[in-house]
């Protein structure tokens, strides 16, 4: 099976007091039709950054993408196209949430407004009659009441929820094949969370699209995932099934971010927080990026950065510990 | 497709779908609930009140039954307020006041909505380009405007008309230039505020182009602004073309103009002093008229305001 989404040293510069600075660097990974990856990582690991590049969002007057990258959907490069060739890619191929539904919408138009003129960006041949039946059955999918009347509403009448709903309904309107969801349920309540989840995930389902998941929740991730990628400071740290990274993650990043949730089970005074934090991209270490706050680091680990090293079939960790020739 | 399930699904994720009836009536449209808001806003419905009247009494004009406007009769100069025959006087040449107010009205008023109009579509686009391609367009554009602002506004008025020649339409012209730059920054400064934020880049993601974001998404929202800058300006532009008519430069007389009537009456202040109070009159309540229109559209507008 070829992947929908293949993405190869991935590196992206970021222009800092007239230098460029590498953030992104060495991430590789793809994305299978219909699955769902979880990108996980700390607040400014390069999530957000990494899918922006994706869909060539990128602010173009500071940042830029290294010219080894490569990103290819279904084949064909995403490096270097025009802006307009992109306009047809995004939306209609490849969509995205955001986090924040309470700004995601533009406040002074009506929802069907937004919604009716999306659709009609893609297919102009639709009529505006034709493409608010679409947005009617898409709302009522995505399961918002009275459908009919919300479409003359404005955002600010309706909930985050609600909102958010109303973006996934917009992001599928037009049957992408690949949905990038940055941190679709950070803003929104617990329960809402829930909720969101589990439509994202029966409209995947439904509508055999594959899915990256952006978030910094563990939880999500084992609800919702498939596979999982861990990012640590612009690089893949490890990378395997949903099962393999929760029952046994190997790099101790990994580890220490899932020893950092609290469990109900144990009754323990305090938790594990992984001491320090996420390094700016000009003090990033010459050698294991996570290395000053690693437990196990050695010499070895300042010195040289590590590569990807297979643990088993499908599960990868950039981690000295686990070459053949070890830490020392 | 399977319906049967997809509806068990939509009732495990919403319970309240379960409760929704037939297609039910579709809510008011943004107009109509900007319609009731102005009808529910006491001042804003007397400015519009007040302004339809006046432009009501404005196109009227020559179908009313008044005097001419330039004819001079010298044996009834300077007639007070409530002479038979002159309801509200007549000026230093003996021409009638309620006419020369009424026909002036049509030059001011239009002079005042159109400068308006070239300055707003102007500095509208040059604000929105400056703001949202930002570097070498703003850099351009923006210090272009600063040197329009750099000048005193009359200077660079009587400047213009002195290129032009002068007369009503030049007048009209160098008051919208200066007014320009206004509008630019209103715009501009809305625009790089609302370029970042994240239902620009939401659109984006959808795959929007610059231009559809910039007329359909950006624009909505500089709006508000814009509305009350342009009432208030409509008034400031009456007075800077009567200003530019004061010194000579616009309307010509014996055309009459409220500028024109405003620097003919001052000399006879003493004596007569309705020649000039009047047309002072007029401007002020067209402009606090606009000012209410303004204001009450810019709340009526908001989507966000109830």
């Amino acid at each position: 099976m070829s992947a929908l989404l293949q993405v190869e040293d991935l590196e992206i510069l970021f222009k800092k007091k007239k230098e460029y600075v590498s953030t992104v660097s060495g991430v590789t990974f793809h994305v299978n039709p219909g699955e769902t990856l979880g990108i996980v990582g700390e607040s400014g690991c390069g999530k957000s950054v990494t899918s922006l590049s994706i869909m060539g969002l990128l602010p173009d007057n500071y940042s830029r993408i290294s010219e080894q990258s490569t990103i290819q959907y279904n084949g064909r490069s995403l490096v270097g196209i025009s802006e307009r060739e992109f306009r047809n890619i995004r939306g209609k191929e490849i969509a995205m949430i955001f986090q924040d539904p309470m700004s995601s919408l533009n406040p002074v138009l009506t929802i069907g407004y937004q919604m009716v003129e999306m659709i009609r960006a893609h297919e102009p041949q639709l009529s505006k009659k034709a493409a608010e039946e679409i947005i009617i059955s898409m709302l009522k999918k995505v399961g918002i009441p009275r459908a009919e009347k919300i479409i003359d509403e404005y955002p600010h009448q309706l909930s985050g929820g609600m909102r958010q709903r109303i973006m996934i309904a917009m992001a599928l309107s037009c049957n992408p094949k690949l949905l990038i969801a940055d941190e679709p349920t950070t803003a929104l309540d617990v329960t809402i969370q829930a909720q969101i989840l589990e439509l994202i995930k029966s409209l995947q389902q439904e509508f055999n699209t594959a899915v990256m998941l952006i978030t910094h929740d563990l939880a999500v991730v084992a609800e919702v995932c498939d596979r999982v990628m861990v990012m640590y400071a612009g690089t893949v740290v490890e990378e395997g099934q949903a099962a393999d990274i929760f029952n046994e993650a190997k790099h101790p990043y990994t580890i220490g971010l899932l020893n950092s949730i609290p469990s109900l089970e144990e009754n323990i005074s305090r938790l594990d927080a992984i001491p320090g934090s996420v390094p700016s991209p000009e003090e990033f270490p010459s050698g294991c990026r996570f290395a000053p706050r690693c437990p196990h680091a050695t010499e070895k680990c300042y010195n040289q950065p590590p590569d990807h090293y297979q643990i088993s079939d499908h599960h990868f960790a950039r981690c000295w510990l686990y070459s053949k020739e070890g830490v020392n | 497709m399977k319906p049967q399930l997809q509806n068990e699904q939509e009732k495990v994720l919403n319970p309240t779908v379960v409760m929704e009836g037939k297609r039910g009536k579709r809510a008011d449209g943004p107009w109509k609930i900007a319609c009731k808001k102005i009808i529910r806003d006491k001042a804003s419905m007397v400015g519009f009140v007040l302004l339809f009247l006046f432009l009501c009494l404005f196109l009227l004009a020559p179908v009313l039954p008044l005097q001419n406007p330039v004819e001079v009769n010298l044996a009834k100069r300077l007639q007070p307020i409530g002479t038979p025959g002159n309801m509200l006087g007549t000026d230093h040449l003996g021409r009638d006041m309620l006419s020369r107010l009424i026909w002036g009205g049509r030059v001011s008023v239009v002079i005042g909505f159109i400068a308006v109009g070239i300055a707003l579509v102007f500095g509208t686009i040059l604000g929105l380009v400056a703001g949202y391609f930002q570097r070498f367009f703003d850099t351009v554009i923006m210090r272009f405007m600063d040197i329009l602002m750099a000048f005193p506004y009359v200077l660079l008025a009587i400047a213009i008309i002195a290129a032009l020649g002068p007369g009503l339409l030049n007048t009209m012209i160098a008051v919208s230039i200066v007014g320009i730059p206004y509008y630019a920054r209103i715009v501009r400064s809305s625009t790089l505020m609302y370029r970042n934020m994240e239902f620009v880049l939401a659109q984006r993601a959808l795959g929007a182009g610059h231009w559809h974001i910039i007329v359909r998404h950006i624009f909505p929202n500089c709006l508000p602004p814009l509305i009350v800058a342009a009432s208030l300006d409509v008034g400031w532009m009456i007075l800077a073309a009567s200003g530019m008519s004061f010194l000579g430069l616009g309307a010509q007389p014996p055309l009459a103009e409220w500028g024109v009537m405003l620097s003919e009456g001052q000399k006879y202040i003493r004596v007569a002093p309705h020649e000039s109070l009047l047309p002072g009159l007029a401007i002020f309540l067209v402009v606090l008229s606009l000012n209410l229109v303004g204001d009450g559209l810019r709340d009526a507008l908001d989507p966000k305001s109830k």
